[in-house]
């Protein structure tokens, strides 16, 4: 059988006492709303204790700081731009989340098969502008570009703007000196359905890596294009 | 010299892995030619890999060359050197476009200060496994056949000298060459082949760390360019 409490009696204690020994003294008020009445006691709307002497008010308690960890793309971030460098995003990711992100993201561009034109790292050394001309600085806004999970995060001089991209090679500060190149994203050799591709800067290490990878998907794809005969 | 043989191919495989390593059948660098070099001294040991190739990005023909050591800083991809230069009077590249348009009957370059001019019969290119058979014509004709027809007329003299390499590596002081192959088995490292997998890198590591250069077995060699073919015959 359920009821109602419609009202009750109680006794507080508010006080207490002893007859013998020694104590800690404590006394609290209760005010009519049946709450501590005591500086440092803090009630919400609903009655509930949210503070009290010596603690902090619940809800505000100071959060522990979180260990900062650097975010790494996931695969879905570069799936969502097919236009994505694998490599100079931000951060270098895994090699076995690049080939799958290759491998899917992979689409033809109508321009794929012809040549970048425009001045090369020749066309400025028949120019006399240099032996090398990836050391000189072009003026632009400076990126970060990673290159490679072994090295240290750089500051370069960049193309930066999609104009000074049309050039097969770049300038960059790299303090080993090494110049930059521009890969096709998606990469050309997986590119087989047309869509556009950006052509885009990145450092040597980046290129050659990602030559790897490429070769790699290509092989992958292949071999689930044709796969092996058994006997 | 001490050399931990275990931990020397993992760090490799571990390049290997990030293809921080020779892929010899780089998706971005057309594939002519390799060397390995194995140098040593009492204190210190080095190995390197250059890889001739056309860079398609670059429209150069480069030498990449890696390096692992003791006396290495930074393991792996080294640098890039240009092998040689297409010359103004007889161009091989569109000055605008950048197309290959090298007459494959006559041709130039210039490497260094010196400029090369070529006119290779058809058994010149037969020679070099260019043409496809006696009587025929070039099989194809693009800058890597160009590089190639170069590398087996030259052979060691487009890679870098001994001095030249070990100044790379200003850390390893002197060092004397253990040994030096174009002809060894390569890890297939597209296909995700591992340098420890291979007899060719095991047993050089174990005979630098022997001072034995007997203990190499280059295994079954597949350096020559026919062997990295993206599009075969």
């Amino acid at each position: 059988m359920w009821a109602n409490l419609l009202s009750a009696t109680t006794t507080k204690r508010t006080a207490q006492s002893v007859t013998g020994g020694t104590y800690n003294q404590s006394q609290i008020t209760i005010n009519t709303l049946n709450r501590i009445a005591d500086p440092g006691y803090t009630y919400d709307p609903a009655g509930n204790l949210i503070a009290e002497p010596g603690k902090q008010p619940q809800g505000q308690q100071k959060q522990q700081p979180k260990p900062k960890t650097k975010r790494r793309p996931r695969i879905q971030d570069h799936e969502k731009d097919a236009s994505a460098d694998l490599y100079d995003s931000g951060a270098c990711i895994p090699r076995r989340h690049t080939w799958a992100a290759a491998s899917r993201i992979a689409k033809a561009g109508p321009t794929s098969h012809e040549r970048i034109p425009g001045p090369t790292r020749r066309t400025y050394r028949a120019a006399g502008k240099g032996a090398d001309p990836t050391q000189a600085s072009t003026g632009l806004s400076p990126v970060r570009v990673c290159c490679g999970l072994r090295h240290k995060w750089v500051l370069l001089d960049s193309f930066g703007q999609e104009a000074e991209l049309n050039r097969p090679w770049g300038i960059c500060q790299l303090s080993h000196g090494r110049g930059r190149v521009g890969d096709h994203q998606p990469s050309t050799p997986l590119n087989k359905s047309g869509s556009p591709q950006v052509y885009k800067p990145k450092c040597l290490t980046c290129s050659r890596r990602q030559g790897g990878d490429v070769a790699a998907a290509v092989r992958a794809t292949n071999a689930t294009a044709t796969p092996e005969k058994k006997p | 010299m001490r050399l931990n043989v275990t931990q020397a191919l993992s760090d490799m495989d571990k390049h290997a892995v990030e293809f921080d390593f020779p892929v010899l059948d780089n998706a971005y660098l057309q594939y002519a030619a390799s060397r390995l070099t194995a140098l040593r001294s009492d204190e210190h040991w080095l190995i390197t890999f250059e890889v001739l190739g056309f860079s398609e990005r670059e429209v150069e023909f480069v030498n990449d060359l890696y390096a692992f050591g003791s006396c290495v800083p930074r393991q792996g991809f080294i640098e890039e050197n240009i092998l040689f230069d297409s010359h103004s009077n007889q161009p091989l590249f569109d000055p605008v476009t950048n197309d290959f348009v090298a007459d494959s009957k006559k041709w130039t370059i210039a490497r260094g200060a010196a400029v090369l001019s070529f006119a290779p019969s058809l058994s010149d290119y037969q020679a070099a496994g260019l043409a496809a058979k006696p009587g025929g014509g070039l099989k194809k004709w693009r800058e890597i056949e160009l590089l190639r027809y170069l590398v087996s007329v030259y052979a060691d003299s487009l890679f870098l000298t001994v001095k030249e390499l070990v100044s790379r590596f200003p850390a390893c002081g002197s060092l004397a060459v253990f040994l030096q192959t174009r002809e060894w088995e390569h890890p297939d490292v597209a296909a995700s082949e591992r340098p420890s997998q291979k007899t060719s890198v095991r047993t050089l590591m174990k005979a630098l760390a022997e001072n034995d250069v007997c203990a190499f077995d280059p295994g079954r060699p597949n350096t020559h360019w026919r062997f990295w073919q993206s599009d075969p015959d």
